[in-house]
């Protein structure tokens, strides 16, 4: 395959942060150390680390964020950090990414259809925009989207304000959505909701998805029922293990993703060593 | 006798500006053992870490305590002067290990004063002794005191924090030790070696721990009994093998049936219907009412008593005799 026809690739990619420490010296964090990876459209990958092990910097070199020290990161087979004009436009239009944290990442002083319609103006002024933004509302769940549309964020719980970043996300019709721990600050019980919405978005608007979590067991639900997805393990910044989520959890060849597939708490695990008592 | 007993305990934050209260216990019994961990399960909002600070009575307003009494022993912590619960009672008999404990040190204070601090403020002055009697602690919790005493907070990681936080906990011998989400900031390698760490202490120390987590699938690792909270109020307790296998409360089922496994099929995790109950609004009834599969036209309007169900406690209609 000829490197312009992946939606995105990295090649070699390093990012470094220097500290000074003291007066002299300097210290080095190597938070991506040689990565690489390639996402075709309609890929779902799933980022496992813990924290430190440069999932987020992963996922802001993939944004355009954060310039690699070394190696390139390419967008359809240019280079993301050299991209200009109408070249910029698409990437910004076609890569999209949803944060963390629900409570911070709205605009508290805009009702919901206003944060929805602000983007969808910017991207394609000649549409409705507030048509759009509650099919949008509407592709997320939240439903009936009238109800959302004059709401303030203070005014919805966290479940809600997240399925609105989602929502936002979409809003410029992005063929790719890198989620950073999209589902952290949910309650546990709605969990498994989100993953059912980014399956839903996955089929109806063929997104491809990055999906960043340090949760390998949501990870493999997520990638189960995408049934076409890969996870990729995180290592102190390099891809430690890459490929079909049974077949590494079954069969782990790196040690760092045993021990990760040890600790992981895991109650069907604990009743079957119980029953068997 | 259970050694901390938590009987009809009402707390409220008094919103003036919104001219209402929310309800964020209501009137919860709850028995600790000697010698037991007790999980306490919720989700956000679902009164875990009000109950903690109600324990220590760190409670501030707006927050404020409407009904309710927590007996140690026989003593009703809630009768006594301040003066007196400081001094015989808060971090003497019962500490904590506070939420987010990343962020409770002082940045500005090497890890050794935090103990000093601390001792001071229970009336020991003699450095010597307190550093002597915090190495070992620390040592305990498998950091090497001659190193860590000397850093400041922000040079240790996250799983660092989380022993000295234990140590501090621990500083005094206190019989119960309250730990409120010990493991909610940390990776999962670390988080096994902090719930082995508190096993130990357990086994150890004979102490009873208080463990509150939102994350019903350390349950197992961690606890010999558990309490489900839901909306501020108690939905099942039990001994943890019991709960876990063969849960009784709707509640405690979805929230069993959400929680993927590194063996669950992709469909037999299922999220619970609906939306978290919000704080501000009174749920007529059970608070689980409108999200349970079960819902019966009593659980609309009238609470459900404790039932009891082969020595668990389940607050259900489902379980009246």
């Amino acid at each position: 395959m000829r490197s312009n026809e992946y939606l995105i690739e990295l090649k070699d990619v390093s990012v470094y942060f220097t500290e000074r420490v003291g007066l002299l010296s300097k210290r080095v964090t190597k938070a991506l150390d040689h990565v690489n990876l390639r996402v075709s459209d309609g890929d779902v990958i799933a980022v496992v680390g813990e924290s430190g092990a440069g999932k987020t910097t992963m996922g802001r070199v993939i944004l355009g964020l954060q310039k690699p020290t070394s190696g390139v990161a390419l967008f359809r087979g240019k280079d993301i950090y050299s991209l200009k004009g109408r070249n910029f436009e698409e990437f910004r239009r076609e890569v999209q990414w949803v944060p963390q944290d629900p409570y911070s990442s709205l605009d508290p002083s805009l009702t919901i259809g206003e944060q929805l319609m602000a983007p969808i103006r910017r991207w394609n002024p000649k549409i409705d925009a507030s048509a759009r933004a509650q099919e949008l509302l509407r592709l997320v769940g939240l439903v009936p989207p009238s109800f959302y549309m004059n709401k303030y964020p203070h005014q919805l719980s966290g479940g809600q304000r997240q399925r609105i970043a989602i929502a936002r996300s979409l809003a410029s019709n992005p063929r790719l959505i890198i989620a950073d721990e999209p589902v952290t600050m949910i309650d546990s019980s709605l969990r498994i909701s989100f993953i059912n919405t980014f399956i839903d978005l996955i089929r109806i608007v063929n997104l491809s998805l990055i999906f960043i979590t340090h949760d390998i067991a949501l990870a493999r639900i997520l990638l189960l029922k995408s049934s076409k997805g890969r996870i990729v393990i995180l290592k102190d910044g390099r891809i430690v293990e890459e490929g079909d989520i049974n077949e590494i959890i079954s069969n782990p060849k790196d040690e760092y993703t045993k021990v990760l597939i040890n600790a992981a708490p895991d109650l069907k695990r604990w009743l079957k060593a119980y029953g068997e008592q | 006798m259970p050694l901390l007993s938590i009987r009809n305990l009402s707390v409220e934050y008094r919103l003036p500006d919104l001219k209402i209260a929310v309800k964020a216990l209501k009137g919860i019994n709850i028995d600790v053992n000697k010698g037991d961990i007790v999980g306490i399960v919720g989700e956000s909002g679902s009164g875990k870490s009000t109950l903690a600070l109600a324990i220590m009575r760190m409670l501030k307003p707006p927050a404020m305590i409407r009904s309710g009494s927590i007996y140690f022993n026989d003593v009703d912590l809630l009768t006594l002067s301040e003066h007196e619960f400081n001094s015989k009672y808060r971090w003497v008999k019962v500490s904590m290990v506070p939420q987010a404990s990343q962020n409770i040190f002082n940045p500005t204070m090497r890890i050794k004063d935090h103990f000093l601090d601390t001792a001071k403020a229970h009336g020991i002055t003699n450095e010597n002794e307190i550093l002597k009697k915090a190495g070992e602690i620390l040592e305990f919790t498998k950091l090497n005191p001659a190193r860590v005493f000397n850093l400041y907070p922000h040079q240790l990681s996250g799983g660092m924090k989380q022993r000295v936080a234990i140590s501090l906990a621990l500083f005094l011998n206190p019989e119960v030790v309250i730990m409120d989400e010990p493991t909610a900031a940390l990776d999962v390698v670390t988080q096994m070696d902090i719930l082995n760490l508190v096993k130990l202490i357990n086994e150890k120390f004979g102490t009873t721990i208080i463990f509150i987590t939102h994350d019903i699938s350390i349950i197992p690792v961690i606890a010999s009994s558990v309490v489900v909270l839901y909306n501020g109020e108690v939905m099942e307790v039990g001994p943890m093998e019991d709960i876990i296998v063969d849960p009784k409360h709707p509640y405690t089922k979805a929230l069993i049936q959400s929680t993927p496994s590194l063996s669950s099929s992709a469909d037999e995790v299922k999220p619970i219907p609906g939306e978290p109950p919000n704080p501000l609004e009174d749920i007529q009834g059970c608070p689980f009412w409108p999200r349970c599969p079960y819902v019966m036209d009593v659980c609309k309007t009238d609470k459900p008593s404790e039932y009891n169900v082969n020595g668990r406690i389940v607050r259900c209609y489902l379980y009246e005799k």
